[in-house]
């Protein structure tokens, strides 16, 4: 081969790679235009499964409140209880802790994990007097000298707690300072039937402690004691003189 | 010769290709195919300050406010269940007149858990 016709055949070959490559180029765009999509759409599928859970929007971005709505599934609840819970997941206000509510009204209790999942609900027995408030310096009254007036079970959102009383029971404290507590039903004294109160279909029959929350007991056992496993939570106790809007101010502002 | 040109654009489109999907990751932002949907979703929709302190802020505490009504009917309900499902009623209860209080709010201002306070006799 003469050095001409290797010249030749070297310039050639840097043309077609020129060519070979801008050629390759544009199969690649094309492939990468054909490629992006499907990425982009792998990306909103998965998460799908977040839209199918019981809060109904997706949470990627701040929500306006009442964006969410609790599902209650076929627990009924009052129009106040759907709208604390509502409320409540709307705007953290759970600190994303579990988190109950007491209707009071009806003698229900409802808790829900830390995103707002409605984990059970039950009937309570609840404190023998009508009323929002505790008396002042009511937790280190003697129960004995506990007026009737005065067995009120406050409302109020508080931080619960899980803890003891004096008897070494595990219980969860709603108000520490005035002594309320949740706890299992306590039916050492006969005379006040606490067992079948609850167990009854009135909730006329409902109001008997001193202020304290009672539970059933596998519902204690089962569903509140595991939310409060060695944490707090948030416990909104509805009121039944004062309204809500009037306790819960900031829930029923917007 | 045909097989250099072959190569040369296969390996031409693969680089291009990935080059610029790479970069439609970066800047889209959609890394995310990773376990996200439900993490990143999750706090946002409770807070994800992932703070355990935090005051009672958002709610107000009930004020002295002595009542003193009593007494109305109740409506039959269900009840006696536990767990997901159970009974429910409507009505109102009786009772009689609540006492001036400032309570209402725990005077636990924190949600870090720090262990059981003392024990301490309940009402019960």
């Amino acid at each position: 081969m003469t050095l001409d016709a290797r010249q030749t055949q070297l310039r050639w070959s840097a043309a077609e790679f020129k060519s070979s490559l801008k050629q390759g180029a544009l199969i690649g765009v094309g492939v990468a235009a054909l490629l992006i999509p499907l990425w982009a759409s792998f990306g909103s599928t998965v998460h799908e499964p977040w839209s199918q859970r019981t809060l109904v929007t997706s949470a990627a971005e701040p929500q306006p409140v009442a964006a969410l709505l609790v599902s209650f599934g076929d627990e009924s609840a009052s129009p106040d209880v759907k709208h604390m819970a509502n409320w409540v997941v709307n705007s953290r206000d759970n600190q994303a802790l579990h988190f109950v509510i007491l209707d009071k009204l009806n003698a229900k209790v409802f808790v829900f994990d830390a995103t707002g999942a409605l984990l059970g609900a039950s009937p309570v027995l609840i404190g023998a007097a009508k009323g929002d408030d505790s008396v002042e310096n009511i937790g280190s009254k003697a129960m004995s000298s506990v007026q009737a007036h005065e067995r009120t079970t406050p409302a109020g959102r508080f931080v619960g707690e899980p803890g003891r009383n004096l008897n070494g029971e595990d219980i969860v404290w709603v108000d520490y300072d005035a002594a309320v507590s949740m706890h299992r039903v306590r039916t050492h004294e006969k005379t006040e039937r606490r067992a079948q109160r609850l167990a009854s279909t009135s909730i006329d029959d409902n109001r008997i402690s001193y202020g304290c929350i009672n539970l059933p007991v596998s519902f204690f056992e089962t569903v509140l004691q595991p939310a409060f496993n060695q944490r707090h939570g948030v416990i909104y106790v509805l009121p039944e003189v004062k309204s809500a809007r009037e306790v819960f101010k900031a829930a029923y502002s917007a | 010769m045909q097989v250099s040109k072959f190569l040369i654009t296969t390996v031409a489109a693969a680089t291009m290709a990935g080059a610029l999907t790479m970069a439609y990751a970066q800047t889209s932002g959609s890394t995310g195919t990773t376990g996200p949907a439900g993490s990143s979703a999750t706090p946002s929709a409770q807070g994800s300050s992932g703070s355990t302190s935090s005051p009672d802020t958002s709610t107000q505490a009930p004020g002295a406010m002595p009542g003193s009504s009593s007494g109305t009917s109740g409506t039959p309900g269900t009840s006696g269940t536990t767990g997901m499902s159970s009974g429910s009623s409507s009505g109102t209860p009786s009772g009689s007149s609540p006492m001036p209080s400032a309570s209402g709010t725990s005077s636990s201002d924190t949600t870090q858990y720090s262990g059981e306070r003392p024990a301490q006799a309940d009402r019960n």
